[in-house]
């Protein structure tokens, strides 16, 4: 899509409408559904295939709007959505325990086509496109000779994609274990989706300050920000997941693990930004990160089923035992990814001392 | 440096120590762009409503109301439903009975981002209202479907 979009065949926000229409064609084709597969064709593939095409469009549209705080922008747009996909799941509840299936569809339906499409026309890009003085523009400390090296012959490129799959492979597994593991500890029924609901909850407050912090700390790298995310879901992962014998550390791991780790998808903004001022390469970069993010959720299920396996629950033992493969796991792979992020910024003081060299070489002519 | 801007009119031109532009497209009465230059400094301060602007906030605004109702999670399930899509139009082409079809389903959606180990998907962001509506779809199994007038379409 952002290769698509970049050829400018159409304006980016018909894209956006394009997709949306087909979201809601697909919720009112689901409505009328007598089949299961007829049900997972219209809200698996038409429904992904309507998201899938108007995601990128909508991004790009955001960029040409924001630079400076682009970081905070795209926190604050992922915190909004998971706020409203939180809600939404109520309402779909509600809707199906008391209209049934066809009703909830179509209101779902009427709901989008009254809130997207009218908010599609507010979706404007950029009239101007303003190349700013390096005073105004967050600039790393890069060279332009070196930043003019196409992104993927770039090292930090591949440190941070190696980054962002680690992160992405672990991130989800503590959601979908976190009630199950708090059941051991507690007789409480509602205690496990109480801590599961808080760890969703600072994850739209880490959304959005770590966001912000990537626009703060844009000149010194995208690797730093990084660090401070994935290390400290490892920490938490390790110290508060690991040892809780109780539900009282698992609700401050819910909190720290939840902040932390999406805080990372808030970074993918700065992170484009890094490899130039040329928006079509930031948005490569993004899109690479994108990919990286689908194929550690692809990969996590299965690994974690693979953990699991075999090994009883007991209470004082460290993971509670069934658990301690995932712990180790979502602990690895989050230090892994921070680690990482530590080459990143030794990458990054490498290429500023590379370039500083070359900018005092005498010019032979 | 100004690239592409199509027509702009020029507002009011202020000059003194500091010299200072502000512009509007023809036929609109808000401002666009704003050029300040310091006559000390030399130093050029653009304002062209990016980061600040109350049209950068709107747009933000819609941004996230699109966004919000229409994925209502975050990109990777984009991803992952696209993937289940296309990786389950072969099965289900073999599948003969819904039940085998729901196990696929079921076996590759939980596998990819959920599981069922999670006892309270059903109030979980992590669980895209889709999932709520083919879980409760898929509960109705037993009573084949039986949705109002859906005898009139099979």
């Amino acid at each position: 899509m952002t290769f698509i979009c970049h050829k400018n065949y159409i304006p980016k926000r018909h894209y956006v409408f394009m997709g949306s229409f087909l979201c809601i064609t697909s919720l009112v084709a689901a409505a009328f559904c007598n089949s299961l597969w007829s049900l997972a064709l219209t809200q698996g593939l038409c429904y992904g295939l309507g998201i899938f095409i108007s995601e990128i469009p909508l991004l790009l549209i955001l960029n040409t709007w924001f630079s400076r705080h682009r970081g905070l922008a795209y926190g604050i747009l992922f915190a909004s959505t998971d706020l409203l996909g939180f809600t939404q799941t109520f309402l779909a509840n509600t809707l199906l325990s008391k209209y049934g299936p066809r009703v909830t569809f179509l209101a779902f339906a009427a709901l989008l086509f009254t809130t997207s499409i009218t908010a599609i026309f507010f979706l404007a890009e950029n009239p101007l496109r303003i190349s700013r003085p390096t005073s105004q523009e967050p600039q790393s400390e890069i060279d332009s000779s070196e930043r003019a090296a196409p992104y993927y012959q770039r090292p930090i490129f591949y440190i941070l994609n190696f980054s962002n799959l680690l992160q992405a492979t672990a991130f989800y597994l503590p959601f979908i274990y976190l009630p199950s593991y708090t059941s051991l500890l507690t007789t409480s029924t509602t205690l496990p989706p109480l801590i599961l609901a808080l760890g969703n909850l600072s994850q739209i407050f880490g959304e959005v300050l770590f966001g912000r912090l990537s626009d703060i700390l844009h000149l010194h790298g995208p690797a730093s920000a990084v660090i401070i995310s994935s290390l400290g879901a490892s920490l938490s992962a390790f110290l508060l997941w690991g040892l809780a014998g109780s539900y009282l550390p698992l609700i401050f791991f819910a909190l720290l693990y939840g902040g932390f780790g999406s805080g990372f998808l808030s970074l993918w903004a700065r992170m484009g930004t890094f490899f130039g001022e040329d928006e079509r390469v930031r948005a490569h970069v993004y899109s690479w990160l994108s990919v990286g993010r689908g194929l550690g959720s692809v990969v996590s299920g299965p690994a974690s089923l693979m953990l699991l396996r075999g090994v009883d629950a007991g209470k004082g033992i460290y993971g509670l035992g069934k658990y301690v493969g995932v712990v180790g796991f979502v602990g690895g792979c989050m230090g892994g990814s921070a680690l990482l992020g530590v080459v990143g910024m030794l990458e990054v003081w490498r290429e500023k001392r590379r370039s500083q060299k070359d900018a005092s070489r005498p010019v032979i002519r | 440096m100004i690239n592409d801007v199509g027509t702009i009119e020029v507002q009011s031109v202020q000059s003194g120590s500091d010299i200072s532009v502000c512009a509007k497209a023809p036929g609109s009465k808000e401002t666009v762009l704003t050029v300040e230059v310091r006559e000390e400094t030399g130093e050029e301060r653009v304002n062209d409503g990016r980061d600040s602007g109350a049209s950068a906030w709107k747009v933000l605004a819609a941004a996230v109301i699109v966004d919000g109702f229409l994925v209502g999670k975050t990109y990777s399930d984009a991803i992952s439903d696209l993937f289940v899509g296309i990786l389950c139009f072969p099965i289900l082409l073999e599948s003969r009975s819904n039940e085998d079809f729901m196990g696929y389903y079921y076996s590759i959606r939980y596998s990819l981002t959920y599981h069922q180990d999670s006892p309270s998907h059903s109030v979980s962001s992590n669980n895209t209202t889709r999932d709520i509506m083919v879980s409760k779809v898929a509960s109705l199994e037993s009573s084949a479907l039986e949705f109002p007038g859906s005898e009139l379409l099979s």
